[in-house]
């Protein structure tokens, strides 16, 4: 027996009207407060739950940084177009250029191996491997070569969705 | 004369690079060894990170053998940044 059909019982009987009893109003009371304090308790929980995410995951939001990059005429759209602009580029020397060449090929191979279902690495490992390695790209550049400095600031997060994805991916990089 | 001494700098260059940072590294390593160079690129002290931490997305505390300490961040023009 459910609380509802007790109180129904009780307020049947005959010859006595249980409704404006303390015991029942008491009752009555409850079963219209136990709907509202679940569902207000879910809506607790969830506030805390996406709380604790936000503070766990650095990931879960978009990127804070980089929302005021300069606009630039010709833009650099895939990892292959930065790749080339390192390569012309005089603020970086010759040794430099071939250990970024040789980073950037070890980040692909890493993605690489992710999407064919290598867990070495998670995906969040992977976006904290690829924003410390543009964070060293800009690093050469920000202050020797304005230009590309500016299309890779605009690049940073189109790029990252190539790497994510596995289709864009397999697309840029098979 | 000239193309060949570039030449076999460009081929001693390669090969010096391609003994270092094996694959094999694990995903602390590679962050330290970037946030290093990074943190060195702008003339600061740190030749090797004791421990990093992120603290959000473009955002690094950063601990060296040398015992500074850094924030490392992307500013929103992608500029990046050290704080002591």
């Amino acid at each position: 027996m459910n609380l509802r059909t007790h109180v129904k019982k009780i307020t049947n009987r005959p010859g006595r009207s249980a409704i404006g009893t303390p015991l029942v109003e008491k009752t009555l009371w409850l079963t219209k407060m136990v709907p509202a304090v679940a569902v207000f308790s879910g809506l607790v929980w969830m506030g805390v739950s996406t709380q604790a995410h936000t503070a766990v995951s650095p990931f879960s939001s978009h990127a804070e940084a980089l929302q005021q990059c300069p606009a630039v005429e010709e833009e650099i759209v895939d990892l292959s177009m930065l790749a080339q602009g390192l390569k012309d580029s005089k603020a970086v020397g010759l040794i430099e250029k071939i250990r970024l060449k040789k980073a950037i090929d070890g980040l692909i191979s890493r993605f690489s191996a992710y999407h064919v279902g290598d867990r070495r690495f998670s995906m969040g490992e992977l976006q904290q491997q690829y924003d410390v390695l543009l964070m060293r790209i800009a690093s050469h550049l920000q202050h020797k070569d304005l230009l590309l400095h500016q299309q890779l600031c605009n690049a940073w997060e189109l790029i990252w969705q190539d790497l994510e994805n596995a289709d864009r991916f397999s697309e840029k990089f098979s | 004369m000239r193309s060949g001494s570039l030449f076999i700098a460009a081929v001693m260059a390669t090969l010096l690079v391609a003994c270092e940072q094996p694959e094999s590294q694990g995903h602390e390593a590679i962050i330290a060894k970037d946030l290093a160079e990074i943190i060195s690129l702008q003339d600061l002290p740190c030749e090797k990170v004791l421990s990093w931490s992120l603290q959000h997305r473009f955002n690094y505390q950063v601990v060296c053998e040398s015992g500074h300490e850094y924030v490392v961040h992307v500013s929103d023009e992608g500029h990046v940044n050290i704080a002591d």
